[in-house]
């Protein structure tokens, strides 16, 4: 079909004098043959290039794939979504507003998330809601409030809060369900809203402030797509309709296309009938590009953040919204969005430093809980206002690099350039005392000098030529390499650091784990995650495993900036092979999370949590040593008096979300499945977090629905709602979209999903393009030669006519 | 005259040197055309032998669709078959494999993974290139009978129930239902010049009770 679109312009060409039709033709015929006798021979020279090598045994130089490799992730979209009876119908409710309150007192903060919704439609229906939260949140409350009914959620084994929930939405009870589907990613389920009802979810979770280079920093996620399953290029994307950077906010839709709402206090006047799957399908203008960046406000936010940081503050500052501050009579800060309220599509991230003199070296924070004494300690670098290199000065020593590259087929396309493009980045890095090797690996692994090399500008310009040729191609065979970069050992007076660049599209992830864990030593390993939708679970815990640190860079732009701060990091290590001393309690070791603490790089606090048994925070009293190894050697000491430390509620929720981790954890290390389930589900239960093991389900008494009034409805209303207006809303004039159900296989069961959806494949390749440029070139080349011959030709002619 | 003339036979040398330039590039992207068709079709044939000894495997194992011992169709795949494909009506028989990215894809259609495996209870997604394997689902129209062979050899028979064009930057396919269906995904327009776009076509099928 495309030829011969192309066969008609040719034939259409008007010919003015230098193309005869006859030419033309001729030209025409001549391509065909040529096409023709082209693809013959490729036929013969891909079943040599396919079966010989198999015949010999030999692996493939072979470059599959010239489609563009388009990874399949598992976005989750934001929102509420509402079912109705009909099962395969699903609904996008119109988010009328979320209010965040944040309280922050000093390294603690509790969180309440409050989201109302509105059912708009004539008939019962039953709601979804996924949202983010930050990675390592303990989501511990649940109220649902629907009319001026409130429900308190109760922590349940998650099939069993299903099932109670399940069940209550078959009787007809207002019932809501939180269920985590990853660390970060939740879902809300609302049974029985009414029709013209308003559903208010509040999730309350416990969080602690980050701390690095001086700067504490305080997280609220708003979309989850972008940050963990970033998005592929033709997936939705924070750059789809974001605004150029250094511009102020828009109040752009959300890459998850959550729909226009009212701002708060307005009146209803977007009520967008997106589907969770496209309805402009049949609209037809499908084909328009997004115009406006600023097309309308979508699933708005109003935040509100109580500071209370422990002093006085040096700065304070929010990345990506503007704030209002103002002081509170407490001595605490009372912050604030500019505007009412934002469009969800950007994480807030509010940062503050403390005055250098006021910054503690260290704080406590306590809570009791059933007799028990709960604590979070952390433990700030010195100086931590002055530039993180000057901390701890002469340090640095000189360091053996290994660079391990995954050339396999995964990476092939954007995530090898962005792979190469790191790694040279890095060898730029190097210091004159430092050595480096590379390993590529795919099918097997092989070094790319046979030992390690100092840095020397002939060696770095051969490491780089060698760098430009990799090719991804063959599977992932990641055993092989992380045994080559583990084989030998750290040299004393020198780092060895192992860099890891991969996508770590990988199954055996705790076959690896366990080799890390057993190889490791005094190596340290860097997981450098690469490419459109790396495996951050992977990545994440083989950088904790193998006690580095996870990089992960989604998008090439991001490789110089990313790459430094690894650097950075990598220079300058500060202490290892932390240790506790406790004194001052009578009872047992108190259970510390992480069990093993991490090393320390510039910058960096020490942060940990403990469990101290039958101690009540007013008991508690003496010392606690903590020593560590300064890397030229010497001991470094600090002792802190737990006398001094400040009440805090929520402290038992982030240890408890942290032990959970822990004895998850436990399972690559070898640990029996089904104890380490079980251990950290009683964990989970005991201490109310919503976890993938457990949920918690609100149940309300009172029989809501009439019982003649059906849950199922056959049809939604077609019409659109009051005042929508779709110009104002996507920026371009557009059909009337009509609400509609979705089309029957899409999705039903919105329930049962679990989160969980696909995006689709791509399936193109480039072929048509490239054939199109080829006959293109071949016409342009019978064309000059025409030419060439008439300028050959033509004096002679005039000769002759002469 | 001789000026002229050599003024003009040097004009025509440079054309000429910039024809063959033309040529070789003409070429080089004509042959990198064929060559995607050529993978495509040869690697069919390839696929043929190895799901063959995936069913000889696969008969005496499990009835689930990832057979215990992949039979990899070339000793580097990182891909191998997992099942059959056929559409009567329109003489297309093709092998399935493992994965839906586009290395894979240029061999044959691929099985998205996390979805139901093709031809067990479930919901399957199928995704394939437009301007190769897939280019029949442009013909396909509801009715249509969609037959898949498992890595066991029973076959599993659907009916096209219908189709739709959706934008793959806000259309995300749910998994699992408890109903058995298969959704076979292309990239749209069938002509578009330029691979890439954001446009996804599917064909939606459901097991066939009848058969």
């Amino acid at each position: 079909m495309f030829y011969d679109s192309v066969r008609q312009k040719l034939s259409t060409t008007p010919t003015r004098g230098i193309f005869p039709p006859h030419i033309v033709q001729q030209c025409k015929n001549a391509l065909a043959m040529i096409g023709v006798a082209l693809l013959a021979g490729l036929v013969a020279v891909t079943v040599v290039a396919l079966v010989a090598p198999q015949a010999l045994g030999a692996p493939a130089t072979i470059v599959a794939g010239q489609g563009d490799g388009t990874d399949v992730s598992r976005d989750v979209t934001a929102g509420l979504f509402f079912r109705s009876g009909r099962p395969d119908a699903l609904l996008e409710a119109p988010t009328l507003a979320s209010e965040v309150v944040m309280t922050v007192s000093g390294q603690v903060t509790r969180v309440n998330v409050r989201q109302r919704f509105y059912n708009p439609s004539k008939v019962w229906q039953e709601g979804i809601y996924v949202f983010p939260l930050p990675e390592q949140s303990a989501v511990d409350r649940l109220v649902m409030t629907v009319g001026d009914r409130r429900v308190e959620g109760r922590i349940l084994e998650r099939a069993e809060a299903r099932r109670v929930f399940e069940e209550a939405a078959e009787k007809g009870q207002h019932a809501g369900l939180v269920e985590s589907e990853r660390p970060n990613v939740f879902v809300t389920s609302v049974a029985n809203v009414g029709p013209g009802d308003e559903v208010a979810i509040e999730i309350q979770y416990q969080d602690r402030v980050a701390f690095a280079d001086g700067r504490f920093s305080l997280r609220f996620p708003m979309v989850v797509a972008p940050r963990y399953s970033p998005a592929a290029e033709d997936l939705p994307s924070v750059n789809y309709r974001s605004p150029p950077l250094g511009q102020p906010q828009p109040p752009a839709a959300a890459p998850s296309d959550l729909p226009p709402a009212r701002p708060i206090g307005g009146e209803i006047q977007a009520n967008s009938p997106i589907n969770l799957v496209d309805q402009r399908a049949d609209g037809g203008d499908l084909f328009g590009p997004v115009r406006h960046p600023d097309r309308g406000p979508a699933n708005p936010i109003a935040l509100a953040v109580a500071l209370n940081p422990g002093g006085p503050m040096a700065v304070l500052e929010s990345l990506y919204h503007e704030i209002a501050v103002a002081q509170t009579p407490d001595g605490g800060q009372r912050i604030t969005l500019a505007e009412t309220s934002v469009t969800a599509d950007r994480d807030f991230v509010l940062e503050w430093s403390l005055a250098a003199s006021e910054t503690p070296e260290a704080a406590v924070f306590g809570e009791g809980r059933q007799g028990d004494g709960y604590l979070l300690i952390d433990i700030f670098p010195p100086n931590n206002a002055a530039a993180p290199e000057t901390v701890l000065p002469g340090l640095t020593l000189p360091r053996d690099l290994i660079f391990v590259i995954d050339t396999s087929g995964s990476m092939h396309g954007p995530s090898m350039e962005q792979a190469k493009f790191a790694l040279r980045q890095a060898l730029e890095r190097l210091g004159p005392e430092d050595r480096f090797n590379i390993i590529q690996f795919n099918d097997d692994a092989e070094t790319v000098f046979a030992d390690i090399q100092p840095v020397t500008p002939e060696i770095i310009a051969r490491a780089r030529a060698v760098v430009r040729r990799l090719e991804a191609d063959g599977g992932t065979e990641m055993l092989p390499a992380l045994r080559l970069a583990l084989s030998d050992p750290a040299e004393s007076g020198r780092l060895r650091q192992v860099v890891f660049l991969t996508d770590g599209a990988v199954g055996n992830e705790h076959e690896l784990f366990q080799e890390i864990a057993a190889r490791l030593g005094d190596i340290r390993l860097f997981t450098v995650g690469i490419g459109a939708a790396p495996n951050s679970y992977f990545m994440r815990k083989a950088a904790e495993v193998g006690r580095g640190s996870f990089t992960y860079i989604g998008d090439v732009a991001e490789v110089a900036e990313r790459m430094k701060a690894l650097f950075r990091k990598l220079e300058t290590p500060v202490l290892t092979d932390l240790a506790l001393d406790w004194s001052g309690t009578a009872s047992g070791p108190p259970e510390l999370y992480p069990s093993t603490l991490p090393d320390i790089y510039a910058g960096e606090p020490i942060q940990f949590t403990a469990r101290v048994p039958d101690h009540t925070l007013d008991e508690l009293a003496g010392t606690l040593r903590l020593r560590g190894r300064v890397q030229d050697g010497t001991t470094w000491e600090r002792s802190l008096d737990l006398g001094t430390l400040a009440s805090a509620p929520g402290v038992a929720a982030i240890w408890a979300r942290a032990k959970f981790e822990q004895v998850e954890d436990g399972v690559f290390r070898g640990e029996d499945y089904d104890a380490v389930r079980e251990a950290a589900l009683a964990v989970a239960l005991d201490y109310q977090l919503v976890t993938h093991l457990t949920s918690l389900v609100a149940v309300d008494d009172a029989i809501a629905r009439p019982e003649g009034a059906p849950l199922e409805q056959s049809e939604i209303p077609r019409n659109l709602p009051e005042g929508w207006d779709y110009e104002k809303v996507f920026g371009e004039p557009a059909p009337v979209m009509p609400l509609r159900t979705l089309p029957d296989p899409i999705m039903r069961q919105a329930s049962a999903l679990g989160g969980q959806s696909f995006a689709l494949p791509q399936g193109a390749t480039p072929a048509g393009l490239m054939a199109l440029i080829g006959l293109g070139l071949l016409c342009l080349t019978i064309l000059l030669l025409l030419v060439a011959a008439r300028l050959r030709g033509a004096p002679h002619q005039a000769e002759v006519a002469r | 005259m001789s000026v002229q003339q050599n003024k003009r036979r040097r004009l025509a040398a440079g054309l000429a040197a910039l024809a063959l330039l033309s040529l070789g590039l003409g070429l080089w992207q004509l042959g990198g055309a064929g060559w995607i068709h050529a993978k495509a079709w040869l690697a069919q044939r390839l696929l043929e032998r190895s799901w063959a000894a995936t069913l000889d495997d696969g008969g005496g194992g499990g009835t689930s669709g990832t057979a215990a011992t992949p039979q990899r169709p070339w000793p580097w795949a990182d891909t191998h078959p997992v099942a059959q494909l056929q559409v009567p009506a329109y003489n297309v028989d093709q092998i399935v494999l493992s994965g839906a990215s586009g290395r894979t894809m240029a061999f044959g259609p691929g099985h998205l993974e996390g979805t139901a495996a093709p031809g067990t209870q479930g919901h399957s997604v199928i995704g394939g290139h437009r301007d190769t394997h897939f280019r029949f689902l442009e013909a396909l129209e509801t009715g249509d009978a969609i037959r898949l062979r498992r890595p066991d050899g029973g076959w599993a028979d659907y009916r096209v129930s219908g189709t739709q064009i959706v934008d793959s930057r806000r259309a995300r396919l749910l998994p699992d239902d408890g109903r058995t269906r298969l959704t076979l995904v292309t990239c749209y327009p069938f002509d578009a010049v330029t691979a890439g776009g954001p446009l996804r076509y599917l064909v939606f099928a459901v097991a066939d009770a009848g058969a």
